[in-house]
């Protein structure tokens, strides 16, 4: 019988660490690659897979159901430990570039295990509707999402007014939801999410 | 002026606010139905955005050491009442081995200081470690069997701490201690030295809440203590392979059986 994530996440509260491996061994390399991506640098990436789950685990970091998915949950606060992490070693990376990881991205595909699957999907999916953002949007939700940059500074590493990066930003966004949206739902989480 | 507070969403979502301006925003957001929308859709992309990385496979042994570590920690925490849970951040085991490690010339006056500092200290403060010890002892009874807990000594500012080091089954952990730590700035990070003639071992390296920190180290299993001294230091990263950083705390350790 498999448990959804929601009900491990219930047993972690309880101490039950055959439910921390259980939803780790799903989420690792989940976990691991995107904040990789974030940080660039392995070893501070599982760092932040450390941090993330022994908060789950000992800090009893609240997940609510009601407000989305426990897989949405757990990037989320992925993204926020690396973003800690960035500002507070003050060395934001330069800006990784997506196309580059488009290329690399089936070469691991192979010997995956079945979430490879799903993630592969995902991943299609994000990349086609990101392909279809001019250049200069790609870059500001570069800077904006994965190193989280503010709109100040985002104006000033690009040298473009603040007005014009908030136009950007909520343009990817719109453009983004109109190719998304038609096949949200599509992908749910199998058993975990249900 | 509205147009104004709604520019703020995607600050907010990255967290880039200050304390007011978030207060001001949250209470905006609430009658905002526009803002919600937005923060909504962000949220949403979060689902999707991240499967824009590669898909890397996680370094050859990640799952032990953090799974490790967080439930080793757990149940030392839960043991011994000695360690604070919220301030133990151990995030890295020691790299190097017995046959790998290298002898750092400006130790060895360390290490003699420390010896020195130990005894003294020892002495001076022989009667709370003895209570301590006994507290310890008296808990281990039913839980670990305690080899040794030592007094921290210090050698660089005004840090203070204990080190026990406790056997259960055939599992030996170094419990490390530490207050009135130094400030750390950006990568730093304090390491654990276990010490003998060969020279110093890694053995944990910790943060602090605070001025207070913690690690507990777990050494590999069927390995026998056989170091003679501990020490802390301040380290610039967490990856350095032999101590680089001021050596704050160091003490002589007595060995499983010279109890």
């Amino acid at each position: 019988m498999s448990f959804t994530d929601e009900q491990l996440y219930e047993r972690i509260l309880e101490k039950d660490s055959e439910a921390l491996e259980t939803l780790y061994n799903k989420y690792e390399r989940l976990v691991f690659s995107f904040a990789y991506r974030m940080m660039q640098d392995k070893q501070r990436a599982e760092d932040v897979v450390q941090d993330v789950f022994s908060k789950l685990w000992r800090d009893h970091a609240t997940f609510d159901a009601s407000r989305g998915k426990f897989s949405s949950w757990l990037l989320t606060m992925t993204r926020n430990r690396c973003l800690d992490l960035i500002r507070k070693s003050s060395k934001q990376q330069e800006v990784g570039l997506l196309d580059k990881d488009a290329e690399r991205v089936n070469d691991t595909l192979h010997d995956a295990p079945e979430q490879a699957v799903e993630w592969k999907e995902k991943s299609e999916r994000i990349r086609e509707a990101m392909s279809h953002l001019k250049e200069d949007q790609r870059k500001i939700v570069e800077l904006f999402y994965f190193h989280g940059y503010s709109q100040d500074r985002i104006s000033k590493d690009l040298d473009i007014p603040l007005g014009t990066v908030k136009g950007r930003i909520r343009l990817a966004l719109q453009h983004l939801r109109k190719r998304l949206e038609p096949e949200r739902g599509e992908f749910a989480d199998g058993t975990s999410d249900m | 002026m509205e147009r104004v507070i709604c520019d703020l969403t995607i600050d907010y979502f990255n967290d880039q606010l200050t304390a007011e301006e978030k207060e001001r925003f949250e209470q905006h957001l609430e009658g905002c139905s526009e803002c919600q929308q937005e923060l909504a859709e962000w949220q949403m992309l979060s689902e999707d955005l991240p499967y824009v990385s590669e898909m890397v496979e996680p370094p050859i042994g990640m799952k032990e050491r953090v799974l490790g570590s967080i439930l080793d920690n757990s149940s030392s925490v839960a043991e011994q009442e000695t360690v604070q849970s919220d301030t133990v951040v151990p995030f890295q085991q020691p790299q190097s081995t017995k046959s790998g490690r290298q002898t750092t010339a400006r130790w060895i006056p360390l290490i003699a200081a420390a010896l020195v500092l130990s005894l003294v200290g020892n002495a001076y403060l022989g009667w709370m470690v003895q209570d301590q010890q006994q507290a310890l002892v008296t808990q281990s009874e039913t839980v670990d069997q305690l080899v040794a807990l030592v007094n921290l000594q210090p050698l660089e500012g005004d840090s203070s701490g204990t080190a026990s080091i406790v056997r259960n089954g055939d599992e030996i952990r170094v419990v490390v201690q530490a207050s009135s730590l130094p400030e750390l700035s950006d990568e730093e990070v304090y390491q654990v030295w276990l010490i003998d003639e060969d020279g110093p071992d890694r053995a944990g390296t910790f943060t602090s809440t605070g001025t207070d920190g913690a690690v507990v180290y777990t050494l590999p299993a069927g390995q026998d203590f056989s170091w003679d001294q501990i020490a802390v230091s301040h380290e610039p990263t967490k990856d350095s392979e032999s101590p680089l950083g001021e050596v704050l705390l160091a003490s002589a350790i007595s060995a499983p059986g010279n109890e």
